[in-house]
């Protein structure tokens, strides 16, 4: 304040605030206030007694052996001392019992060299002996040319309680920040709530801390966490049924319970115990998740709990049922997941048990069809061959109803042998491995040509128009496709005429069609899609057994491509077969598919 | 007994592993009509077949039963079946050489490397008519009976 302007020379090192009495235009001098010297100048001894007994702080005068010999008002009130006691009070009767008076010494004498000394004491007020923080500041001084210790001393218990409270939040503050971090780590269930117990009971200087969750019926509190004086899991606490002891109650109840007053507390019935431990505050409460009562968190102090650590228990226990809830629902997931994964394998197990069946099955058939048609075959050749056999020997026979007869078996017996072979060709072409690679269709349509003297002058005559191209194919395929093709067009040609075929290339897109045209007897529109079914024959007189077309398609259809037909009957037919024509000659390996689908 | 002995005394043996009766007289028949001078002893079984190799049983008498020249061997054969008899034909260290063709009905690709794989001089596909099959006996006694004797 500016009454105590002016230049004022301290006899020590110490500056005081100054401020000058400003000119500041538009401020007028406070001209009410007298000033220090006029003040002193009227009766300076009084003057000096009144800001003297006004200061905040405790002003105390000593002699240099320690005496007090007077002090202002403050340090009455401040130390509950009478003024008249003054002359009694000695430096060790107004400190705290706990303070060294060696110490005190010390600083006394360095105060008396010349030193003045600043630091904190626990000082003591002699009417209730109760203590307090202070500040001191001393100096020696010269007053009425004696040398005289100053001591100058505040009262720091404001400003200690405020930096105790801050230290309390920001030690709050931390508490949840840790807690949260505890509670975020990936560790079980059962280790971060012992983390989070052992966090309260470190923290919050907690006698014990301990978590309950509620058990999957919601009926009983299953004690999961417990750190400080109790750290085991069994006893009477383990499981606490809800609405029973203080625990159920609270979880019953859905509301937390704190007391700072155990002892006597209807609530803590264990008294006895509450007394020997020296406990003094518990805190208890619900943990409760978007609605869902998940268990309860508790603890037990031997010291009040602030309202600030309340808050703080509140808040590590809001974050502790949201952490709760998040892991039952990881659980749930995770057991989701579990059952699901076990379903899969269990269908998994089946469908492989089904396909090892249906694969046993399917050897089973193969092995079964390999081995009629075998036996089957046997009395076919003996009656193909003696069949045979009879008719040479019958040429010259002048029976011709019995010749006729003989040829008849002999003929029947041959076209059962073939109905055998083409069927069991049919299955052999769906089953066997069959490779993918680049196939010469030119060579192989020559080579069929060359080999089978039926299509070849002057039975018959085959055109082919260009170069046919590489194709994506199997040969052996291609060679039934081409073979059943050529075969077809030279059994249905017109009567009277010598079957005449074309065969030509047509590039489609990434595909090769392959055209075998003839000028036969050719096939009513509406039997042109069952030529391709097993045993379809649309003419019982010609020779065949309905399956080469049966069995083009399906081989086609394993060289990943398509086949077909236009046709008029009287004009003829155009067969043909569609495939990948080939680029490089890449070999593609292609298993046997045992459920080939009719198209 | 199922095995008969064919034209004793004249040509070279073949020993025919045949439980189909009407195979045997169709391959008999077919010896005949392609002229072909042999004798064909046939065996009903793979035991049989595998018995008569190894001279013991009732064949222990190599006079009657001499080691063949050339056997022909069907693959379904009762007890031991074709691929048994060809396995144990290639472990006996005297029969290694003995030229043993595979006749069959089976064209299944599988058999035939089968078959190859365990040694089969040649794997031929069985005929029904028996001007085939007199030529297939032609055949047979220019790649593997000539110069030999019973």
């Amino acid at each position: 304040m500016s009454k105590w302007g002016g230049e004022r020379k301290e006899s020590g090192g110490m500056k005081r605030p100054q401020t000058k009495r400003g000119n500041k235009p538009g401020v007028e001098p406070e001209a009410s206030h007298p000033q220090f010297a006029e003040l002193a100048d009227q009766d300076s001894a009084e003057a000096f007694r009144v800001v003297f007994n006004s200061t905040y702080d405790s002003i105390l005068l000593h002699t240099p052996d320690g005496k007090l010999f007077d002090a202002n008002d403050t340090f009455l009130r401040m130390y509950g001392v009478r003024r008249e006691d003054i002359p009694k009070v000695t430096i060790e009767a107004i400190s705290s019992p706990s303070m060294s008076m060696d110490l005190a010494h010390e600083i006394w004498l360095q105060v008396l060299a010349g030193e003045p000394q600043l630091f904190e004491w626990k000082a003591r007020r002699l009417d209730n002996a109760s203590e307090f923080d202070v500040e001191v500041f001393l100096r020696r001084i010269r007053l009425k040319g004696a040398d005289v210790i100053l001591a100058n001393v505040r009262d720091l218990t404001v400003r200690k309680q405020v930096e105790a409270e801050l230290r309390e939040q920001m030690h709050l503050a931390q508490l949840r920040a840790d807690a949260t971090q505890a509670l975020q780590q990936p560790a079980g269930l059962g280790h971060l709530l012992q983390n989070l117990a052992g966090l309260l009971v470190e923290r919050f200087d907690a006698a014990f801390a301990r978590v309950w969750t509620l058990d999957a019926a919601g009926q009983v509190l299953e004690l999961q966490a417990s750190a400080g004086m109790y750290t085991h899991l069994n006893g009477p606490h383990s499981r606490v049924p809800v609405g029973q002891l203080k625990i159920g109650r609270i979880a019953l109840e859905r509301r937390p319970l704190v007391t700072n007053q155990v002892i006597g507390d209807p609530h803590i019935p264990n008294q006895d115990w509450a007394q020997r431990e020296g406990l003094v505050a518990f805190a208890g409460l619900p943990l409760i998740s978007e609605g869902r009562l998940l268990g309860v968190i508790a603890l037990f102090a031997r010291h009040a709990l602030s309202p600030a650590a309340v808050e703080t228990f509140n808040a590590v226990g809001g974050a502790l049922a949201q952490a709760l809830g998040r892991k039952q629902a990881e659980a749930a997931l995770e057991a989701a997941r579990r059952a699901l994964a076990e379903a899969n394998a269990d269908l998994e197990a089946k469908v492989q048990e089904r396909t090892a069946k249906l694969q046993e099955t399917i050897a089973e058939l193969e092995h079964f069809s390999y081995t009629i048609t075998h036996d089957m075959r046997a009395p076919l050749r003996a009656m193909q061959g003696l069949g045979g056999f009879l008719v040479d020997e019958c040429q010259n026979c002048q029976e011709s109803a019995r010749r006729e007869y003989i040829r008849r078996i002999a003929a029947a017996a041959e076209r059962m042998d073939k109905l055998i072979t083409d069927a069991l060709q049919y299955g052999k072409s769906l089953h066997e491995p069959f490779g993918l690679a680049a196939v010469d269709a030119h060579a192989v349509l020559h080579g069929i040509l060359e080999s089978y003297p039926d299509f070849q002058a002057p039975h018959c005559s085959v055109k082919i128009s260009g170069r046919l191209p590489r194709i994506i194919g199997n040969e052996a395929g291609l060679t039934q496709c081409f073979s059943n093709f050529l075969s077809n067009a030279v059994k249905f040609h017109k009567p009277g005429m010598k079957p005449e075929i074309r065969v030509w290339a047509e590039p489609r897109g990434e595909f090769t069609r392959l055209c075998f045209e003839d000028q036969g007897i050719g096939i009513p529109r509406q039997y042109q899609h069952r030529i391709w079914t097993m045993f379809q024959k649309l003419d019982r007189a010609t020779e065949g057994t309905g399956i080469g077309l049966a069995l083009v398609r399906k081989v086609v259809e394993r060289m990943r491509g398509r086949t077909g037909v236009e046709s008029e009957p009287g004009v003829g037919s155009r067969f043909w077969v569609e495939l990948r024509t080939s680029e490089e000659a890449r070999v593609e390996p292609v298993e046997p598919c045992p459920f080939s689908p009719e198209t | 007994m199922n095995f008969r002995n064919s034209t004793p005394g004249v040509g070279p043996v073949i020993l025919y592993a045949e439980d189909e009766e009407s195979d045997v007289l169709l391959l008999r028949m077919a010896f005949d009509m392609a002229g072909v001078s042999c004798r064909i002893i046939s065996v009903p079984d793979g035991q049989k077949t595998i018995q008569y190799l190894e001279g013991s049983g009732c064949f222990s008498d190599r006079q009657q039963y001499p080691l063949p020249s050339l056997v022909l061997l069907d693959l379904n054969l009762p007890r031991e079946n074709g691929f048994e008899v060809l396995a144990w034909i290639r472990q006996r260290p005297g029969l290694m050489a003995l030229p043993v063709v595979v006749y069959t009905s089976s064209f299944h690709a599988v058999d035939r490397d089968k078959a190859n794989a365990l040694g089969a001089s040649d794997y031929l596909l069985k005929r029904s008519d028996l001007k085939e099959i007199a030529t297939l006996a032609n055949e047979l006694a220019h790649r593997w009976l000539q110069g030999t004797q019973s």
